[in-house]
C-alpha cells in the first residue's frame, strides 16, 4: 500500500515548528532594526533641516550681496541724502527672476519682500553718513581727514642748524559727505544677514 | 535534511545584524557630514563680509587719489627713479616713509586712521569683526604705438573671522604732463 506524503513525515520536519522559530527571529530582528533605524531617521531629519538652512542662507547672502551692488552704482547724491525714492531691484533666482523696487524713507528701506521657494525673504537697507564734509566757516572733527608727507619743507627756524626736523605730515579735510551702506536680509533663520560696506563720492 | 535545517537557524539574525551596522556607518557618515555643513555655513557668510570689507578698502583707496591725485604722483615719481636706478639711498628712504604714510590711511588696524573709523561702524552695524587694508597701490604705465595707457593698480583685502578676501581692480586714469 502506498503511503501517503503526509504521513511520511517526521516531526521534527513539522512545518508549524519551523515557522514559531522564524517568528521569534523576525520579532528580534524588527526590534534591532528599530533601534537601528530610529536614530537614523533622526540623522536625515537633522541633516534636511541643516542643507536647508545653508540653502536658505545662500540665497539670503546673494540677495544681500545683490542689493549691496545695487546701492554702490545708485546716484550718490539722491543716496546720501536720503532723496532716493525708490530702486528698482531685478534679481535672477533659481526659481525664476524676481522685479520689484526698494522703497527709501530718508535713509532706510522699507523691507522688500522676496519670495523663493518656500522661503520669504525681507530685505531692508540703511544708507548712514559716517563721514561729514567740511565745512571752512564752521570746521568741525567729523570730516574724513587723509594725511600724507608733504615733500614742500617748513623754512628753518633761525639759529643755528640742529638736527633734521621729522618729516611734515600733511592733513586733508574732505568735502563730501561719506556714507556707510548696510543691507539685511530676514529669511525666518535664527539671525538675519547683515552686510555692510563704505561707499565714497566718485563723481568729482 | 535535519543537518541543513540546523545550519538555516539564526540565519536571519546575522542579516539583521548586518543591516544595522550598515545603518549606522551610514548615520555617522551623515552625523560627520552635517558637522562639515554647518562649517562651510559660517564660511559662506565670512566670505561675503569680507568681500564688503575689501569693497570699502578699495572705495577709500581710490576716493584719496581723486582727492589727492598730485601727492601720489609725486610717489610716484620717486618710484620711477628708483626703478631706473637713478634714486640714491636717501631718495629710497625718502620713497618709502612717503608710501608707508600715504598707505596708513587703508590700514583698518591703524587706530585714529579713516579706515579704523570705517571698521569701527560696520563691526556695530553689522555684529561683527571686520579688518581690511590696501596691499598695493601704484601706477601701471603700458606702452603702445604711439600713446601710452596708464592705470591705478589697487589691491585690497578684507577679513571677517577666520576669512579672508582679496580685491583686485585696474582703473585707467590720464596723467597730464
Amino acid at each position: 500500500m502506498p503511503v501517503s506524503p503526509r504521513e511520511n513525515i517526521s516531526p521534527s520536519y513539522c512545518p508549524s515548528r519551523r515557522a514559531g522559530l522564524s517568528l521569534v527571529e523576525i520579532l528580534m530582528a524588527l526590534l534591532i532594526l528599530t533601534i537601528a533605524v530610529l536614530p537614523a531617521i533622526g540623522a536625515f531629519s537633522g541633516y534636511y533641516g541643516v542643507a536647508t538652512r545653508q540653502m536658505e542662507q545662500e540665497m539670503a547672502l546673494k540677495l544681500g550681496e545683490a542689493v549691496v551692488n545695487v546701492l554702490m552704482t545708485a546716484n550718490y547724491s539722491e543716496l546720501k541724502d536720503g532723496a532716493i525714492p525708490a530702486l528698482p531691484l531685478n534679481i535672477q533666482t533659481p526659481s525664476g527672476s524676481f522685479a520689484g523696487t526698494m522703497t527709501f524713507a530718508g535713509g532706510y528701506a522699507s523691507g522688500t519682500p522676496v519670495t523663493i521657494g518656500k522661503t520669504k525673504y525681507v530685505i531692508g537697507a540703511e544708507v548712514k553718513k559716517i563721514f561729514l564734509a567740511q565745512n571752512i566757516t564752521a570746521p568741525h572733527n567729523n570730516a574724513l581727514e587723509f594725511s600724507w608727507i608733504s615733500s614742500d619743507a617748513p623754512p628753518a627756524p633761525p639759529g643755528p642748524p640742529g638736527p633734521p626736523p621729522p618729516p611734515p605730515i600733511a592733513t586733508y579735510s574732505c568735502f563730501n559727505d561719506l556714507i556707510c551702506l548696510k543691507v539685511t536680509v530676514d529669511f525666518g533663520g535664527a539671525k538675519p544677514v547683515e552686510l555692510a560696506t563704505f561707499r565714497a563720492d566718485m563723481a568729482r | 535534511m535535519k543537518n541543513m535545517q540546523n545550519t538555516r537557524k539564526g540565519v536571519a539574525l546575522a542579516v539583521v545584524m548586518v543591516f544595522c551596522i550598515a545603518i549606522l556607518g551610514l548615520v555617522t557618515v551623515l552625523v560627520f557630514n552635517t558637522r562639515s555643513h554647518k562649517g562651510s555655513n559660517a564660511y559662506q557668510y565670512d566670505a561675503s563680509r569680507a568681500l564688503m570689507a575689501a569693497t570699502a578698502a578699495m572705495q577709500l583707496a581710490i576716493y584719496k587719489y581723486r582727492v589727492l591725485p598730485s601727492e601720489y604722483y609725486k610717489i610716484h615719481a620717486l618710484e620711477i627713479q628708483k626703478n631706473k636706478g637713478t634714486a640714491d639711498a636717501m631718495a629710497v628712504s625718502v620713497l618709502n616713509a612717503r608710501k608707508a604714510a600715504w598707505m596708513a590711511d587703508f590700514q583698518s588696524d591703524n587706530a585714529g586712521s579713516p579706515a579704523a573709523k570705517i571698521k569701527a561702524e560696520i563691526d556695530q552695524s553689522t555684529r561683527g569683526n571686520h579688518s581690511f587694508g590696501v596691499e598695493e597701490f601704484s601706477l601701471v604705465s603700458k606702452a603702445a604705438q604711439g600713446y601710452t595707457r596708464d592705470y591705478l593698480k589697487i589691491r585690497a583685502w578684507g577679513t571677517s573671522g577666520d576669512t579672508r578676501k582679496v580685491l583686485e581692480e585696474l582703473i585707467e586714469v590720464r596723467i597730464s604732463d
